[in-house]
């Protein structure tokens, strides 16, 4: 019988997460510690996938191991301390996420476990919302979508249909009317542009089971790309304190001055802030938890962790003086990766918007 | 909606707001909710009702009227309470002289003093600060000399909230100066009434009077009441201060005035002033959700977050304390510039003078500044 402190620690860490996190923490390591400040080891996508964390989130009949949001978050705040940009959120998160929810066992047994064995890039594009559009003329697909995972052999597409209802649909990159521009962002992650003219696509699903699938699949990509966000930030505090401690000016450490001790103190506190509203977001988003709910707690995830990113990407520099500002030195590559994810994500602007119609976050 | 973090908790939670909320008398919960000071008989009331029900001290040993809860549940009680706008039990007897008494006490001091703690028929003060010694405690100046079989204490100490009620003030005096000054202090128990103690009221920025100088002039206090051991007195402050660990967020508190700030919010239309007000208090409940799961993660004991945890909460507490007064004046806006004007509801009022008592909260137990320092020190040596 567990402990009332037993019980408390699952909703924040699991002893199996805990191992996870320990091994994904040394393969990285060993992996990306040499590889130089702004650079991805092409090792890395390899390795993750035979370490099995390309499968964790599937079920065991495609080879993975029924994991949920909470694994996944453990993951990628392992990614987001390394500074290095993969596409697990686009391929692994989003793309085979929608496979999963909405695809055909047909479909997701010719996809999900070769995605998961790291030799299928799958990529997602919403066609739905924001400036780019996709339409679906029968299953011929029309439109734009950007920041796709890059070189992806297969596409899972949001379009709308002439009524105006959403579907999922796949498309192989190789068919005719399928265009893919290469791109690198401001943080040095590869992304793709897609133009779709007439493309044919296969049918993955319509009607209310995409919008459900669309919902849970968003939701869960934020909390990821939030979680990565909250261990870029880790880094950077251990960067910055690293650097105060070493550094010395005036015959004594950095750290000896009182102003630096307290904005480093601030960073500290906006990190835990940042990482306590992570475990909510993944404590609100159990199986059998109300999508409303789970999606206004997602929100005000995204609120507090993109405030924090604001506050100690900026100081991570600062403290670090010129030296902060060095292609070569880690904090900077960390503090775009962060920024980016912000910006993927629209900041605290979008969050406000929906927890403006969410139901309230406190009740009695 | 389930919360989730309330665990094994969720139905005690319920059995607590049915509790305050059939037991809690109207006016207590009014003068409360416009944060008007309370009587002694008030407080005395409710604190009887508590004690009626065995929750006046949760956190005490069950020996001496606690309970055996586990640190979740006092939390999840503590929080509840608040939240209805409960007023808490006085705090320097619960919370700071009976955790000393029934850990350092002689069987003698705790049979006479813990249950009159517990009834409110004793009401202590606490005499730490002194106008040399804020958060440089230690350099604090009062003097105990021992004269056989009592001690003559003279002093002055200032900040003393509430003593205008007290029964009882528990001083940090000095006793030895002639070693290291954390060395040389003792913890002694004074009965107001012994001639020689003179109050004097001080009166804070917001117009009101809950603190007070105490000045000792040749105070005889007996032997008896000095608590543990002569100069180990340091100790036993350390250990009073470092006891609350989380309540000291008051993160119960936050909690109610945020729905009052929803519910105000609610009737106020969608004028563009209004959707600005309205994201200030999304942000001010998203952070004070983010200071409950830090709570709870602390209760949990996540290895994460370190001995700093609680520096990080008092910081952050109070001023989200700080934030929402600041909110609900802007809320009030001209209703509490002109409090006698028609049509101006009751709560705007006394806003003001709330917001400007409540800028105490970010200065008290343990300043924001020491707060910052102390979460350095554990940060820059992680």
């Amino acid at each position: 019988m567990p402990t009332a402190k037993e019980t408390a620690m699952t909703l924040i860490e699991t002893e199996e997460q805990h191992m996870l996190r320990y091994m994904l923490r040394r393969f990285l390591a060993e992996t990306c510690d040499s590889c130089p400040a702004g650079t991805t080891p092409p090792a890395l996508w390899p390795g993750l996938a035979e370490l099995g964390a390309l499968t964790l989130t599937l079920d065991e009949a495609h080879g993975g191991s029924g994991c949920g949001t909470a694994e996944l978050t453990v993951v990628l705040s392992e990614l987001g301390r390394t500074g290095t940009t993969v596409p697990y959120v686009s391929c692994v998160v989003r793309a085979a996420g929608l496979i999963q929810a909405a695809g055909s066992p047909a479909q997701q047994q010719a996809v999900l476990p070769e995605v998961g064995a790291g030799r299928l890039m799958l990529a997602a594009a919403d066609g739905l919302s924001g400036p780019d559009r996709i339409t679906a003329s029968g299953t011929a697909l029309t439109g734009r979508a950007r920041g796709l995972a890059p070189g992806a052999a297969r596409i899972v597409v949001a379009a709308r249909d002439g009524y105006g209802a959403a579907g999922l649909y796949l498309v192989d990159t190789a068919a005719p009317g399928v265009a893919l521009q290469q791109g690198i962002g401001p943080d040095g992650s590869a992304n793709d542009s897609l133009t779709l003219s007439a493309a044919p696509a296969e049918l993955i699903a319509s009607g209310a089971v995409v919008t459900a699938a669309l919902a849970e699949v968003e939701d869960r990509s934020t909390t990821c790309l939030l979680a990565e966000a909250v261990g870029a930030m880790d880094a950077m505090l251990g960067l910055t304190v690293d650097h105060l401690n070493t550094r010395q000016q005036f015959g004594r450490a950095l750290s000896t001055f009182q102003v630096l001790q307290h904005r480093v103190a601030e960073m500290f506190v906006e990190i835990e802030m940042a990482r306590s509203m992570l475990i909510h977001a993944v404590a609100m988003a159990a199986p059998d938890a109300d999508p409303i709910v789970r999606r206004a707690a997602v929100a005000a995830a995204q609120l507090r962790i993109c405030t924090a990113i604001r506050h100690v990407g900026p100081e991570a520099i600062q403290l670090h003086g010129g030296m902060g500002m060095a292609w070569e030195h880690r904090v900077g590559h960390l503090f775009k990766r962060t920024t980016a994810i912000d910006l993927a994500l629209g900041g605290d602007s979008a969050a406000l918007d929906r927890l403006a119609d969410a139901p309230a976050l406190l009740t009695a | 909606m389930h919360d989730p973090f309330l665990t094994t908790e969720a139905a005690f939670r319920d059995e607590v707001l049915a509790f305050v909320r059939s037991a809690l008398p109207d006016r207590i919960r009014d003068k409360q909710m416009h944060h008007l000071d309370l009587t002694r008989d008030e407080l005395t009331e409710w604190t009887r009702l508590l004690h009626a029900r065995g929750w006046g001290a949760p956190h005490w040993p069950l020996e001496w009227g606690g309970t055996d809860w586990p640190p979740l549940r006092r939390q999840v009680f503590l929080d509840t309470l608040q939240a209805e706008h409960a007023p808490d039990t006085l705090s320097f007897g619960t919370s700071m002289v009976g955790p000393i008494l029934y850990t350092y006490g002689t069987d003698t001091q705790k049979r006479r003093f813990l249950p009159r703690i517990l009834t409110l028929d004793d009401w202590w003060c606490q005499g730490f600060s002194e106008p040399g010694a804020g958060s440089d405690l230690a350099s604090l100046r009062t003097s105990a000399v021992r004269y056989g079989d009592h001690y003559v204490v003279n002093g002055h100490k200032t900040w003393t909230t509430l003593a205008q009620h007290a029964d009882w003030i528990f001083c940090l005096v000095r006793t030895d100066p002639t070693v290291k000054p954390q060395a040389g202090i003792s913890f002694l128990l004074i009965d107001m009434t012994s001639p020689g103690i003179t109050r004097r009221p001080i009166r804070t920025v917001d117009g009101g009077d809950e603190v007070n100088d105490i000045f000792f002039d040749d105070v005889r206090v007996p032997v008896e009441n000095l608590v543990g051991q002569e100069n180990r007195g340091w100790d036993y402050a350390k250990f009073l201060l470092g006891n609350e660990r989380t309540g000291i967020a008051r993160v119960g508190l936050s909690r109610g005035l945020l729905r009052r700030v929803r519910a105000l919010l609610q009737d106020a239309g969608t004028t563009a002033a209004a959707a600005r007000q309205c994201d200030r208090m999304l942000r001010l409940e998203v952070e004070l959700r983010a200071l409950e799961v830090t709570q709870f993660r602390i209760l949990a004991e996540d290895p994460a977050l370190g001995g700093a945890a609680a520096n990080m909460l008092k910081l952050r507490g109070s001023e989200l304390q700080q934030q929402i007064s600041r909110l609900m004046l802007d809320i009030a806006g001209p209703d509490a510039l002109y409090p006698a004007a028609e049509g101006a509801p009751d709560w705007s009022e006394t806003i003001a003078a709330t917001f400007f008592n409540w800028r105490k909260v970010s200065i008290y137990g343990g300043s924001n500044e020491i707060q910052r320092s102390l979460i350095a020190r554990q940060t820059l040596s992680a």
